[in-house]
């Protein structure tokens, strides 16, 4: 077992646990690692964690030189110029790379994620234009047609549509529909630009929940994304910063969670907290008794019989107050049903969240109020 | 380990299940006593002896209500099937077809066989992996290790190129479970990057969904067609599949309410059927390329594995997606047991692979479940916190601290699950246990829990109350769904009262179910003559003479093929 402090050297000078004496090529890297996992007990899982987190450093480090991967921000800010993704050629929309013909995915420039006139302009000046056809005149479903004839024009066609799409408060679902169909749409690092964007469209739902999202928005994306089916991958790539923003996108597809209030029990209690309180109760009984002397059995009775009724009326007290909780929760719980299918008519400008915990607030005190009214009424008509 | 026998895998598969040796330095492949290295994966009751394989798989159409088939997709869950009067699991019938495997193993080699590597789709969780842990109980075989089918076929491929340095993927479409894993291979290490899948989809769903457009193509609602028609329709079907491979046409014969119909099965027609299937393969390659932090550029060859990549469909779809084309230099049949026995013999330290290592990597995520407390100050539960993300190298240990959420909570519960939705709801339950912890302040105590996932996939969890260090743990060992180790005592016993029909007979007696299963699919002239050939080859079986029968087989081959191939493959 490694100390900590051993861990965390090893974080930055990842090579002496490969048996390397400092910064190597990722070649060496590899070969010095296959060196390593061969000697050492495989099935010894800290054993392994720590070769295999030191010849991810190692590697990370020896990468440098490849260019690192954009942040889906920058990819969405149209940057992706800069920082090209992986799986792309570096863009260069009007010289295709010699030797491939007809690349079947060719670099795409990247549109900004609010096409301005300006870039509008230049994306037709850059593509040798069919006569007349503006972006908007193309149908999507021609477009994997003039992917293959004008693979630029295709790609411009294919972004502005999209952010137009997207632009809008409520998105255009049946343009987008259709965009995620083409077999355009299926290209891996178009998909993941596609995300970013949608990511970044949705960001101001995403980090203000009291805006909310509309459903139908939610369903495309899940069915496109899966970021709820697959919330740990969403999370990795997006960067979701709680289960919060997860429950907002959760309850946009009509699957809230059940909340429950902090007063409830969230486990049940231990039973011996139970016996001790019995016993608490006895010892105290013992006690007041001792400086009074006993002097016949009927003394003990009096005793025994006062001590079950003062458990009695305890007990009685107790399961009266609970109830009373209990019905106040199920008003509560109605208010926010009424609330929940209030939201459901006019989904685009709902605060779930805050306006459910007022809702319930203010249920409770109306409950209370009407309570302690009537106690008030039941009190002057028998006074 | 210590083994008297020499390493063994085994492919247990949907549709077909194989059984391979690894000897002087290579796998090889076992055949059946019919010479297939192919075993079909059914099960067949024929009064108390069970038949595996071919000749169970010539009932499924004559004898429907004995045959089972298609079961590796009810691992891990409480299905029963009704074979005659006999109600089996999953678990069961798979435990027949190893045994059946195990035979032909221990006939080919001459020794008992007791350890084994069994393969599994990369993407079984912890439910169907112990239920095939089960099934190898019930076989009595010793499961060493199980194998992810993907990295098997990439072992096996990997074998003919040591010393090469590459980035590969492998693309496993079987008959049930579609797998895709994205692998590197350099200095003698095969390490898995990362793995993603759908455990329902395979080529029995491409089958299914050409049975429905058939029906449709008639004019006949699916749902109100008798389970007989729609059993007949995917028998059909899956003809028509394998005839698809190589022709652009073909027809298929189909009896309707007792008249026999011909209807043309085109490309165009299986390819609109099946195109929502190919729309499902995407998303678990874009899980995988974004885990393995691997474009596509970066990739030096594609290779396919498990029957279902015989489609044209398939191909085309993998050469457009991959911009290469995907290779098949290994029966895509094969390629798995063959890793699977090479992974035998990794586990079993043999020699000719000193220079060998294989590492995987978790298929799920593996968590516990958590709470959070809102701004309006109520808790809303049933988070999923992952530990251990999915797509980490095996075997990992990770740990992770968490606190109570009230004043005075003395119990932290760890209910511990598998998957990667945000809500446990919809996650794989794997087990539960308390943690006591000293009563204080709201977030003043906690735990740390820490899981623990081995080579074979499969997860140990362990909490520990940070101030005390009170330990609480489970070793997710009793099958989630299914049976615990007395179960398996008990129907082990209960299923050696099952007599598997003598070797020996193995090929009259599929050669008989196939003239049958002819017999029930042919009409007019050539059911006489089947009809005949019956009667003549069991009045030669009666006959008990080894050379006659023998003989008699080989003259009726050759009709019976012609026969087939008029009516089925």
């Amino acid at each position: 077992m490694e100390t900590p402090a051993v861990a965390r050297r090893g974080r930055h000078w990842p090579w002496s646990a490969l048996g390397l004496e400092g910064p190597v090529d990722l070649r060496s890297v590899k070969r010095a690692y296959a060196a390593r996992l061969k000697e050492i007990d495989r099935s010894d899982p800290d054993a392994f964690g720590a070769l295999r987190d030191a010849f991810d450093r190692a590697k990370q480090m020896a990468e440098t030189n490849a260019p690192a991967r954009p942040a889906m921000r920058e990819i969405a800010a149209g940057n992706a110029a800069t920082a090209p993704l992986p799986t792309e050629a570096p863009p260069a929309p009007q010289a295709p790379p010699p030797g491939k013909a007809a690349p079947p995915d060719p670099p795409e420039p990247e549109p900004s994620a609010a096409p301005t006139a300006a870039t509008l302009r230049k994306q037709r000046a850059a593509a040798p234009k069919p006569a007349g056809a503006s972006p908007w005149m193309i149908p999507i479903e021609s477009l994997d047609a003039l992917l293959q004839s004008d693979p630029a024009q295709a790609n411009a066609v294919f972004w502005s549509r999209f952010d137009r799409a997207i632009a809008k408060p409520l998105w255009d679902l049946d343009d987008l529909e259709a965009l995620a169909r083409t077999e355009m749409a299926s290209d891996l690092s178009r998909r993941r630009a596609m995300e970013a964007k949608i990511y970044q469209a949705l960001s101001t739902q995403i980090t203000a929940p009291e805006r909310g999202y509309p459903t139908p928005m939610a369903r495309f994306v899940e069915a496109q994304f899966a970021w709820s089916e697959d919330g740990v991958g969403a999370s990795k790539r997006l960067g979701f910063r709680s289960n919060l923003q997860l429950i907002m996108y959760a309850h946009a597809l009509s699957r809230p969670m059940p909340e429950r209030s902090l007063k409830e029990r969230l486990m049940p209690l231990d039973p011996k907290w139970g016996y001790l309180k019995v016993g608490t109760f006895l010892l105290l009984w013992l006690v007041s008794l001792r400086g009074q002397a006993i002097q016949s059995p009927y003394d003990v009775l009096v005793q025994v019989l006062a001590l079950m009724l003062f458990f009695a009326i305890t007990m009685w007290l107790m399961r009266g107050l609970a109830a009373l909780a209990r019905g106040l929760l199920r008003v509560t719980r109605l208010a926010g049903l009424a609330q929940r299918l209030f939201a459901a008519a006019m989904p685009e400008t709902e605060a779930r969240l805050q306006r459910s915990a007022e809702a319930r607030s203010y249920a409770m005190f109306l409950a209370t109020a009407i309570a302690l009214g009537a106690m008030f009424v039941a009190g002057t008509l028998a006074g | 380990m210590s083994t008297s026998h020499p390493p063994i895998g085994i492919d247990l598969g949907t549709t077909n299940s194989v059984v391979a040796v690894f000897e002087d330095g290579a796998p090889r492949l076992i055949p059946n006593p019919l010479g297939d290295v192919l075993t079909p994966s059914v099960v067949s009751l024929d009064g108390d002896q069970v038949l595996v394989g071919e000749a169970a798989r010539s009932r499924l159409s004559t004898h429907p209500r004995e045959t089972a088939a298609t079961f590796k997709r009810a691992m891990g869950t409480e299905t029963a099937f009704r074979l005659a009067r006999k109600t089996l699991r999953a678990e069961e019938l798979s435990a027949l077809v190893l045994r059946k495997l195990k035979e032909d193993a221990e006939a080919d080699l001459g020794v008992a066989i007791r350890d084994v590597v069994v393969s599994v789709p990369a993407y079984f969780n912890q439910s169907q992996r112990q239920a095939t842990m089960a099934a190898c109980a019930l076989a009595d075989l010793n499961p060493v290790r199980l194998v992810n089918e993907p990295t098997a076929a990439a072992l096996a491929y990997g074998l003919q190129d040591k010393d090469g340095e590459s980035q590969f993927l492998v693309f496993d479409l079987g008959g049930g479970t579609f797998d895709v894993t994205v692998l590197e291979h350099f200095d003698g290490v095969m390490e898995v990057k990362a793995s993603s899948g759908d455990a329902f989809l395979g080529g029995e769903d491409f089958s299914e969904s050409l049975a429905k457009a058939m029906a449709d193509a008639m004019g006949q609602p699916w749902a109100k067609l008798g389970r007989e028609t729609q059993d007949q329709l995917r028998l059909q079907a899956d003809t028509a599949k394998r005839h698809l491979t190589g022709k652009e046409e073909y027809s298929a014969q189909v009896k309707l309410d007792g008249t026999p119909r011909s209807l043309p099965v085109t490309r165009a027609l299986f390819e609109e059927a099946a195109a929502p299937l190919l729309k499902r393969l995407h998303r678990p390659i874009e899980r995988c390329f974004y885990d393995s932090g691997e474009g596509i550029a970066e990739l030096d060859r594609v290779i396919l594995v498990g029957g279902a990549t015989r489609m044209p469909m398939i191909r085309q779809m993998v050469a457009r997606q991959f911009k290469m084309l995907p290779e098949m230099m290994i029966d895509p049949d094969h390629a798995v047991a063959l890793g699977a026995a090479v992974q035998a013999g990794l586990v079993a330290e043999d020699r000719a692979l000193d220079d060998v290592v294989m590492t995987d990597v978790s298929p799920f995520s593996v968590g516990i479940e958590t709470a959070t407390k809102l701004p309006s100050g109520n808790v809303i539960g049933g988070f999923f916190q992952p530990i251990i993300e999915r797509n980490t190298p095996l075997p990992a240990s990770r740990e992770r601290h968490f606190s109570t959420m009230q004043d005075d909570q003395t119990q932290l519960r760890v209910d511990v699950y598998q998957g990667e939705a945000p809500k446990v709801s919809d996650n794989v339950h794997l087990g539960q246990f308390m943690v006591s912890v000293p009563r204080a302040k709201a977030g003043m105590e906690g735990m740390r829990v820490r899981i623990t996932y081995d080579p074979s996939g499969l997860i140990d969890v362990e909490g520990v109350a940070s101030s005390t260090g009170v330990q609480a743990g489970i070793v997710i060992k009793e099958n989630v769904t299914g049976l615990t180790e007395e179960q398996i005592a008990s129907r082990l016993a209960a299923m050696n009262s099952l007599k598997m029909h003598p070797r020996e007979d193995e090929e009259n007696i599929a050669f008989l179910a196939r003239i049958r299963r002819l017999y029930e699919m042919a009409s007019g002239d050539d059911r006489s003559v089947l009809q005949r050939m019956l009667m003549e080859f069991e009045g030669a079986l009666e006959g008990q003479d080894g050379a006659v029968i023998m003989r008699m087989r080989g003259d009726m081959a050759s009709t019976l093929d012609a026969i087939d191939d008029y009516y089925v493959s």
